[in-house]
Order: structure tokens, then C-alpha cells, then sequence
């Protein structure tokens, strides 16, 4: 062969094997777009929901949420409650393997659930304090509470309920070790983690992918580039003032589906003039909920009244027409309270949700036009957290609580000395009618009591509900397996590109 | 040797005066690191238990003081806020491959633009050319660069698609992707930098053109060109290295807005992050770094001006 | 005024009216949203069209415009009185004040505006009050600068050591007869600086850390729109373009200046 062809020939090789490399993707991987940095996979220590959502494929609890929102197996098999509602017995998984090669033990397991359950441990004990002790008789757990508790099971499928292997417990934050479907294998701080199919996850038939890049991009407009110069193939949660760059287009699908989000504005009940009925009402009145569907999450949202959504099914009430949009009648509540100019106030809005923000925007001019002037300040999380999350030094803002399985632990922020009680809420019977719900084990009952927890605070318009805005999820029309949960979490296992 | 010396003194104390200046501000911010870091849940044991660790009950000079000792031996402490095993020192790294690059680009941009265009402005001066080279550059220093960034994106990156429109690989991963990413961010940093300097070698130039041993070089009948690009180009270097400082600290700002329009993971979005997440210790790594990779580049570009100029040289 | 180029200030006379304007007239409520009319094209309604909440642009230029002339205003007035009694003092008493003086300034001059601006949006919280402190800090040692290396040169000459042998006393002989000469070469900066303070301040607001909602800002609408630059170009050119063309005056105006009062710089 002359010299010419055979370097032609290398040339031509060469060249091929480095415009296949080049490849961004192969058909078993997938490059998804999240905005934030996790700020760690420690299950008892990590608290923002992005970890919480990307956890959700590398560790497991005993048992796990499903997308239609019930209760599944997963490091369980099976489980009994006793008649009393006070012992839980669950048959653990045999031949499950922790990412390190070992197999998993009930050992592992106590181990796990007694630090969730001990408050020096972790602040997430405190959903736990009706726990009485835990222990492992053979491949069973065994659980005991001091009084029933309606909400227990869900809590355990919460990422704080995760197990993993004790020996990993000092790095465990940066260096995770699960019994998941995904192994995290790389985590470039700022940048991107990459996740890698665990060869030996229980269910043989998952994960389908192999592999997982998930790319942080905090800005949205780059999020929604790289999709379509195929840098990236998923976007999980979309915003949703660049839906119109991605709607239509061809060869993308975008899912849409009710998140189990309830937006609202908090108002602090505690300070003037909040903590007059008539001028939370006047505000009620004034509110149009459909503009700001319309205007801030581009119609993709469902109005609420209350603290829940609609997504919880069969706990939820429709409460969004006790105060429907009359800007006159707020005037004349205003008045009659003692305002009939109105007054001033600020509204504090989180830099990092531009949902939020925009509502509260929105929001601001519909309350103008009553003649409550809102001076919008918007500060960063951190600040946020710590200035009206825990010191409640505020007096109105916008956000949203992200939806949890049991109406319980969505509606409990509300008693009147819980400390997520951000809106300073006080109401004898609502805290009675609280513990009643966890001690009934009538299911119609139970219903009943929370259509009442949730008519008490719309009727008292201790906020204003906005709505459960949609969870856009921007894929190629090819990539297929993509569940939508009523919880916070990113669902991996199930992708899978069409062939 | 003197002169090399006492620059460098110089250097290292500008340095101190920025880290303190640094410290003792985000030391009299409200906020508590240790709600950062448990979250809000936590319990006043466990809060003060991390207080405690974090060293926040001593007093403020014994705080700078370690952690002035932790830089020396390249440790900047750990994040607040990228989960809490993260050192600073590893952002940090991790973040230079992106600015560093795309700064050097930018320079060598700017450099490439504005040699030939001053250059040319100064031998055709007041003429058209001029004008125009002139009125290029008056618009390159105005034109704010996101603004150019953003509808460079929507043209060249969505609608031609030659270039990414965001982000960036890594370099270990795909080489050219990621020197592709650079380049549009590139262009826009260089930009007004491209601009600055189009004028000060037109201004270098247009003295050299004056210049007694001009006249004496046509007398003796050497072409024209030769003796423009001798003389005219060290005397422009000589003035651009005079501005260099000034210049390299203008583009390293410009980076904080160009990675941002750009979604770079860089020095300048960690920096931003950093400072409205409220991270302590990454604010004062980050903003330590800069500084002193700033002032180490002035320093060369100060031990080369003698190098550069007879003239400092025989002052020494 | 022969020989002085009235192009850049056209330019400054042009965007300060209608920001002047905007004080006593817009076209409709600048902050006011009518979601229906959301990211309409420019119409004889809407001459620029409206944002992504439907509010009108040209309103809002004409108001977005404050900020970043406070910014200049601020930055100039302080900047200059302040760096200029600094950089006075650096160079007339030279010595060991001058080299105090002036290490402060060059480590100020080191941190880059936008620096300064995380750190008092740290301090300060986001919004106006942020940029004013940081973009006066940035002008501090630049006129501070400018005036100690006139001074220098100007100490020396004739009029001022007649003045001394005279024995004048030196804040008379700064103010009456050394400061008059710096003039020129102030004033040119003066342009040049409020310049660089409208783009840091749209710089800023872009980054979200001026001005704050629902007010608008140059700079935060450029930010608003980036998303929409695909739908609604409009959006995003009219801001941008309003930075550039007010940059662009103050910019030219200090070219102008410095051609017509210094010719053969």
C-alpha cells in the first residue's frame, strides 16, 4: 500500500474515533441541567431540597414514595402496623448491597434510624420525637412510637430516613455510599457530579442508563442553549419564563405536571396591621390569582386557597373561592379597619427563585391598586433563612413549600408553636384538630379533619395562597421513562433513550 | 536589583492591606455561619457547638492571624455553603483553568486588535481611517459588555450555532469544546480592553512619528515602514505595559459579568456566589487570590519595564 | 468655543433630558403591569414595546435612567472632593504623608469596582445605596492620583515658588493657584468617571446587586430581558442601547474636551 493511503487511511480513523468521541452523548447516558450545587449527601446534616432530589437515586430507606404519590417498598419488603397504631414491623430486603460491595444488615439499619431519631444528632429528629426505640429482631425492624402517628410511614420515605453503611459515616457528605440505583463517582464542586450505574442495585431491571452527568447551570437561558445544542438533554424543572423558547420546538417534549408546591405570600400575623382579620382579608380580596398564574408562571400553575395542593388528591379541599377577586370589597375592608388610604409595608422576595419573585411582583402591583404599597426587597437565601425563616423579622414575603406525602406534615407548620410557623399562625382549635388527625386511623375521618385544618386557614386568610405552579421538564422527544412525583425528587432509574 | 526589591515589598504590602481590608469588613457582617452551615433546624447546642469549631468565640486579630497562617501553607478553610467538605483552596483551583485561560485569551485578543488598528489609526492620522478606528474604539469602551454578550449569544450561539451558547467542559474532557467556549465570552472581555489600548498605541505611535531620529532616518532615506515598526512598537509597549495594571485589573472585573452572562464556572462566578451567599471564607479566598494574582502579574510586568525602557533603567 | 466637538455632549444633553423629562412626564406608569399586553412589539401605543409584564419601555427608560446618573453625579462630586484634597495634599507635602497617602490609594486603586460593590452589597444589602459607596470608592484614588502628579509637576514651576517666596501660606497657595491649573485635566476625568459610573452601575444592576425591583434600571432590564431576547428583542436592545448611548456622551464629551483644552496631548 503507498504511503499516501495508509496515512489516509490513519488519518481518516483517526479523525472518525475523535468526531465520536467528541460526542456529547452516547445512547446510554444522559446530561441533565440542575441550577445549584447540592450542599452535601449527608442524609441527617444536608438540608436544601436539590440534595434531597438527586439523593434520591443514590440512597434508599426502608420504604420509598411512588409517583402517584402512595407509599412503596424499598429497603423493606413488607410491612404491619400493630392494632394500636403504636409498633411498626418491617421485613427488610435480604441480599441488598451497599455501594461499597458489602451487604446491608438490620445492624446498618438501627444504626441509621437511632441517629435520625436522636435530636443530638440531627434537627431532623424533631418529626421523630414520638419514637420510642428501634430495634432488629433477625431481617425484621421493629419500631415502637409512644402514640400513633398517622404521618410516621411517609416521614420514613423522606431522604433524612435513608440507609447507609456506618463505616462510611465520615466522608458520607462528599463521598455518598447507598444502596441506590446510582453510584455518585465525581462531584466537581460548581461545575458538574456524575453518576454511574450501580452493576449491583437490587432490581435487576434498573437503572436502564449508565450513566449520569448532571451539570450545574445556574443561569436558565444557558440551561435551555445547551439543550438544544445537545450539551445537555434533560432539564428537570424548567422555568418558567423561558417555557416559549422550548414549546413547539421540534424534536423536545415538554412535561408538565402539578408539583405539590404551594406558593404563597406569608404574612407575619404577629406584627400591625397583620394582625387584623379584616386587613389579611382586604389583601385576599385584592388578589387575583390567575394573573399571577398568567403572569409569572406563564399559565402553567393551578390556583389554591389553602395550604395544600391539588396534587395531594383525596386530602385536598378547594378553598379558592372563599375570597375571590374583588379589589372594592378590599377597599372597604381596608377602610373599615382603619386604613382607607392604606398603608406601607415590605416584601421581602428570595434571589434565587424567580417564580417567587416574579409573583411577588405581580402581587405588589395588585395590592397598589388597593392602595397598599409594597417596598420589594430581595435578598439572598441565606439571609432569608436566617431573617424570617428563624428570626421571623419580616412582614410579608413570597415562597413556596414544597410538598411532603402526608397532609400532616404539610399542614403542621401551622400550630402555634411550631418553629416553621413562619406566619406566626395561633388557633386553640387548629392545634387540637392537628393531633386528632395523627391519632385517627379512620381514613374518611381523617380526610374530614384535615378539609377542616385547611378551611381554618383559608377562612382566617392567615396568607395568601397563590398556587401549585407546574414542574416543567424539557427532554428530547426520544428520551423516554421521565416520573413526575408529588414529592421533591429527580427520578433517574426509569430514563432510558427510544432505540 | 533595589528597584526589583522595593517593588516587590510594595506588592506584598498592598496584599496585606487588601486580605485585611477583606477579613475586618465581612467580619462586621450580621450573620451567622453556623445557621449556614446546620440550616435552620438546629438546635442552639448543636449551633453552638460549630461556632465553637469554626473558631468564631476568638478575638477578631487571632482569627486573621490563623487564618493568614492557613493561607501560607494553602489553606483557605472550608466552604459554608458548597457543602460543607469543600475546601476553598479546591474552588478556587477549580475554578482558575476557566478564568485564567479566558483572561490570556482576551489579553492576546485585545493585543492583536489594537497593535495593527493603533498602528494604522497613527500613520494615517486624520484621515478617514482614523475616524473610524478612533470611533471603534470610543464605542468598544461604551458598549456595555453583556449587553453585547447577550445578543452575541442570541446570534452567533442559538442562531448560527458555532459557538456554545453557555457553559464550559472541562479541558481533561474535550479540549476543544471547552477552548470553543472561551471564545465568544473571550471577544466580548476583550472588547473594551481591545479598545483602551487601540488608543494608547495610536498615541505611543503617533510621538514616535514625531520624533527627531524619524526625520533623521528619512533623511538618510530608510523606508518608512521599517523604521515606524522599530521604534513605534517598543515605545507602544512601553506604554501599554505602563496601563497593563490598570488594564488587567479592569478585565479581571470583567469577568464576574462576562461568566455570568455566560454561565463560566470561574473565579468571577465564584466570587459573585460567594459574596451574595454570604461564605465568609470563600469571599476571602477568592478575593485574596485575585488580588494576588493581580499584583504578581504587575510585578513582572514592573521587574520587565526596565527591560522594556532604556530610559528607567539608566535611572536606577 | 471654537475648535470644541459638540458630539458627545449632544449625546449627555440628550439622555439627561429625557431622564429630566421622566420626572414630570412618562407615556404611561412606568411600574404599572398589564399582563395581558405582555411583550408587545413596539406600537404607537407602546413606542418601544412593552416588558414581560407588560409594563411600557419607554416609560421605564426614561426612569431607569436615575440611578445610573445619580451613580455619575455621586461618584464625580465625591470622588473628585475627596481625591482631590488627597491627592493635593500627597503632592504638594510629599515626604512620608505623600507615601501613606498614597499606598492607601493604590491599595483602594487595586480593588476593582465591581469588588468593592460585592463588598458593600455584603455589607449593605443589595440596591442603590451599594453602588453609590462602591463606584465613589473606585474614583477616590483615580482623582486622587490625577491630582498628585499635577501637583508635582506644578509645585515647581515659577508662579508657585514666587508665591512661596512671597510667603503665602500653602492652603492659599493650593487653592488659589495650583488647584485653577489642575482644572482641565479634572474636568475631562470628571467626564470619563461619570461614564465609567453609569456602565458600573448598569453592570451592577445587571448582576442584581443595584437596583431593586419594581423600580427600573437600565441595567436590571437588560437583566429582565435576557430571557426573552428570542421573543421579544426589543426588550433587550432599547436598555442596552439607552447604557450605550449615555456612556458613549459622557465618553466622547471627554475626548472632546481634553482635544479642545489640550491640544497636543
Amino acid at each position: 500500500m503507498s504511503r499516501f493511503l495508509r496515512t489516509g487511511i490513519v488519518l481518516a480513523i483517526s479523525l472518525t474515533l475523535i468526531a465520536g468521541c467528541s460526542e456529547p452523548q452516547t445512547r446510554d447516558s444522559v446530561v441533565v441541567a440542575i441550577p445549584t450545587d447540592p450542599d452535601g449527601f449527608h442524609p441527617h446534616h444536608s438540608v436544601a431540597a436539590a440534595s434531597a432530589e438527586i439523593a434520591f437515586n443514590i440512597y434508599e430507606g426502608l420504604v420509598k414514595a411512588a409517583p402517584d404519590g402512595s407509599i412503596v417498598p424499598a429497603l423493606a419488603e413488607e410491612w404491619s402496623v400493630s392494632a394500636d397504631g403504636l409498633e411498626y414491623t418491617f421485613t427488610l430486603r435480604r441480599g441488598v448491597k451497599f455501594h461499597n460491595g458489602r451487604e446491608m444488615t438490620p445492624d446498618d439499619v438501627v444504626y441509621c434510624l437511632s441517629r435520625l431519631f436522636d435530636p443530638e444528632v440531627t434537627s431532623k429528629a424533631a418529626d421523630f420525637a414520638g419514637v420510642k426505640g428501634i430495634r432488629a429482631q433477625g431481617d425484621r425492624i421493629i419500631i415502637t412510637l409512644h402514640r400513633p402517628d398517622a404521618a410516621f410511614l411517609a416521614l420514613l420515605t423522606e431522604f433524612g430516613a435513608v440507609i447507609y453503611p456506618p463505616e462510611n459515616e465520615e466522608n458520607l457528605s462528599t463521598q455518598p455510599v447507598g444502596t441506590g440505583p446510582f453510584v455518585l463517582t465525581d462531584w466537581q464542586p460548581n461545575d458538574q457530579l456524575t453518576l454511574v450505574k450501580f452493576e449491583q442495585y437490587w432490581n435487576p431491571e434498573l437503572p436502564r442508563l449508565k450513566q449520569v452527568i448532571l451539570k450545574i447551570i445556574p443561569e436558565p437561558a444557558a440551561m435551555v442553549n445547551s439543550l438544544f445544542t445537545g450539551h445537555v438533554d434533560l432539564i428537570p424543572r424548567l422555568e418558567p419564563d423561558y417555557l416559549h423558547q422550548v414549546e413547539g420546538k421540534d424534536g423536545f417534549a415538554v412535561l408538565a405536571a402539578p408539583m405539590n408546591l404551594v406558593q404563597l405570600l406569608i404574612i407575619n400575623n404577629a406584627v400591625a396591621p397583620f394582625d387584623d382579620l379584616r386587613v389579611r382579608q382586604a389583601m385576599n380580596y385584592a388578589v387575583n390569582r390567575e394573573e399571577i398564574i398568567q403572569g409569572a408562571a406563564w399559565g402553567k400553575g393551578t390556583p389554591i386557597g389553602s395550604n395544600l395542593s391539588p396534587a395531594m388528591d383525596i386530602w385536598y379541599t378547594d378553598l379558592t373561592d372563599m375570597y375571590p377577586y374583588d379589589p372594592q370589597r378590599a377597599k372597604e375592608l381596608l377602610a373599615e379597619a382603619g386604613y382607607p388610604d392604606g398603608f406601607s409595608a415590605t416584601l421581602h422576595l428570595p434571589a434565587p427563585y424567580p417564580l417567587h419573585r416574579g409573583a411577588g411582583e405581580i402581587l405588589a402591583d395588585q395590592l397598589a391598586r388597593v392602595g397598599i404599597d409594597l417596598k420589594i426587597r430581595v435578598i439572598e437565601w441565606g439571609a432569608w433563612l436566617e431573617q424570617i425563616y428563624t428570626n421571623r423579622d419580616f412582614e410579608l414575603t413570597v415562597v413556596g413549600f414544597t410538598g411532603r406525602l402526608d397532609p400532616h406534615t404539610m399542614l403542621n407548620r401551622y400550630q402555634s408553636d411550631s418553629r416553621r410557623n413562619t406566619s406566626n399562625f395561633s388557633n386553640a382549635e387548629y392545634d387540637e384538630l392537628l393531633d386528632q388527625g395523627l391519632l385517627e386511623a379512620d381514613p374518611a375521618k381523617r380526610v374530614e379533619i384535615y378539609r377542616r385544618l385547611q378551611t381554618i386557614l383559608a377562612r382566617e386568610a392567615v396568607n395568601i395562597f397563590i398556587m401549585d405552579p407546574n414542574q416543567l421538564a424539557v427532554m428530547p422527544e426520544k428520551l423516554k421513562g421521565w416520573r413526575n412525583y408529588p414529592v421533591y425528587v429527580l427520578d433517574l432509574a426509569a430514563l432510558e433513550w427510544e432505540k | 536589583m533595589m528597584y526589583l526589591l522595593k517593588k516587590l515589598f510594595g506588592m506584598l504590602a498592598t496584599l496585606a492591606v487588601v486580605s485585611i481590608l477583606t477579613f475586618f469588613t465581612l467580619f462586621v457582617l450580621p450573620g451567622d455561619p453556623a445557621l449556614l452551615i446546620l440550616g435552620t433546624e438546629a438546635d442552639p447546642g448543636a449551633l453552638e457547638l460549630v461556632r465553637a469549631q469554626l473558631g468564631l468565640d476568638r478575638p477578631v486579630i487571632v482569627q486573621y492571624a490563623s487564618w493568614l497562617g492557613g493561607v501560607v501553607r494553602g489553606d483557605f478553610g472550608r466552604s459554608l455553603t458548597f457543602s460543607r467538605g469543600y475546601a476553598v483552596a479546591d474552588l478556587i483551583a477549580a475554578a482558575l483553568p476557566v478564568t485564567l485561560p479566558l483572561a490570556a485569551m482576551a489579553i492576546f485578543l485585545a493585543m492583536a486588535v489594537a497593535i495593527p488598528l493603533g498602528t494604522l489609526a497613527a500613520s494615517r492620522r486624520g484621515k478617514t481611517a482614523d475616524k473610524i478606528i478612533l470611533g471603534f474604539s470610543q464605542a468598544g469602551l461604551s458598549i456595555p459588555a453583556f449587553w453585547l454578550g447577550i445578543l452575541a449569544i442570541q446570534f452567533f450561539a442559538v442562531r448560527l450555532g458555532w459557538f456554545p451558547p453557555g457553559g464550559m467542559p472541562r479541558w481533561s474532557a474535550d479540549p476543544l469544546g471547552a477552548l470553543n467556549s472561551l471564545i465568544l465570552p473571550a471577544l466580548i472581555l476583550a472588547l473594551p480592553r481591545a479598545a483602551i489600548l487601540t488608543r494608547i498605541v495610536r498615541t505611543a505611535m503617533l510621538e514616535i512619528l514625531k520624533e527627531d531620529y524619524i526625520r533623521t532616518a528619512r533623511g538618510k532615506g530608510l523606508p518608512e515602514t521599517a523604521v515606524i515598526l522599530k521604534h513605534g512598537l517598543s515605545n507602544a509597549l512601553v506604554s501599554v505595559s505602563t496601563v497593563a495594571g490598570i488594564q488587567l485589573i479592569q478585565l479581571v472585573a470583567g469577568t464576574v459579568v462576562v461568566e455570568q452572562v455566560f454561565s463560566l464556572p470561574g473565579l468571577g462566578r465564584l466570587i459573585l456566589s460567594a459574596v451574595l451567599l454570604r461564605d465568609l471564607p470563600l469571599v476571602q479566598g477568592t478575593i485574596f487570590v485575585g488580588a494576588a494574582i493581580i499584583l504578581a502579574v504587575n510585578f513582572l510586568l514592573d521587574s520587565l519595564y526596565p527591560i522594556l525602557d532604556p530610559r528607567i533603567r539608566g535611572v536606577q | 468655543m471654537a475648535g470644541f466637538k459638540w458630539g458627545g455632549s449632544v449625546l449627555v444633553i440628550a439622555m439627561a433630558l429625557l431622564t429630566l423629562i421622566g420626572f414630570f412626564y412618562t407615556p404611561h406608569n412606568p411600574t404599572e403591569m398589564n399582563i395581558q399586553q405582555r411583550l408587545a412589539p413596539p406600537s404607537l401605543q407602546h413606542p418601544l414595546g412593552t416588558d414581560n409584564y407588560g409594563r411600557d419601555i419607554l416609560s421605564r427608560i426614561m426612569v431607569g435612567g436615575r440611578p445610573a446618573f445619580q451613580a455619575g453625579m455621586v461618584a464625580v462630586t465625591l470622588g473628585l472632593l475627596i481625591g482631590v484634597l488627597w491627592g493635593a495634599a500627597a503632592g504638594y507635602y510629599r515626604g512620608w504623608l505623600e507615601e501613606i497617602l498614597m499606598r492607601t490609594a493604590d491599595g483602594l486603586y487595586s480593588l476593582p469596582t465591581i469588588l468593592m460593590a460585592l463588598l458593600a452589597v455584603t455589607l449593605l444589602g443589595p440596591g442603590q445605596a451599594s453602588i453609590l459607596v462602591a463606584v465613589t470608592l473606585a474614583n477616590i484614588p483615580i482623582f486622587a492620583r490625577l491630582t498628585r502628579a499635577q501637583f508635582i509637576s506644578l509645585r515647581e514651576r515659577e508662579f508657585v515658588l514666587a508665591a512661596r517666596a512671597l510667603g503665602l501660606k500653602d492652603l492659599r497657595i493650593i487653592v488659589l493657584h495650583i488647584l485653577p491649573n489642575c482644572l482641565p485635566t479634572l474636568l475631562v476625568q470628571a467626564s470619563v468617571s461619570f461614564a465609567a459610573a453609569i456602565l458600573a452601575e448598569a453592570s451592577l444592576s445587571y448582576l442584581g446587586l443595584g437596583t431593586q425591583p419594581p423600580h427600573p434600571s437600565w441595567g436590571r432590564m437588560l437583566k429582565e430581558a435576557q430571557g426573552f431576547a428570542g421573543l421579544a428583542p426589543w426588550a433587550a436592545v432599547f436598555p442596552g442601547l439607552a447604557i450605550a448611548l449615555a456612556v458613549l456622551g459622557f465618553n466622547s464629551l471627554g475626548d472632546n474636551l481634553r482635544d479642545y483644552l489640550d491640544p497636543k496631548s
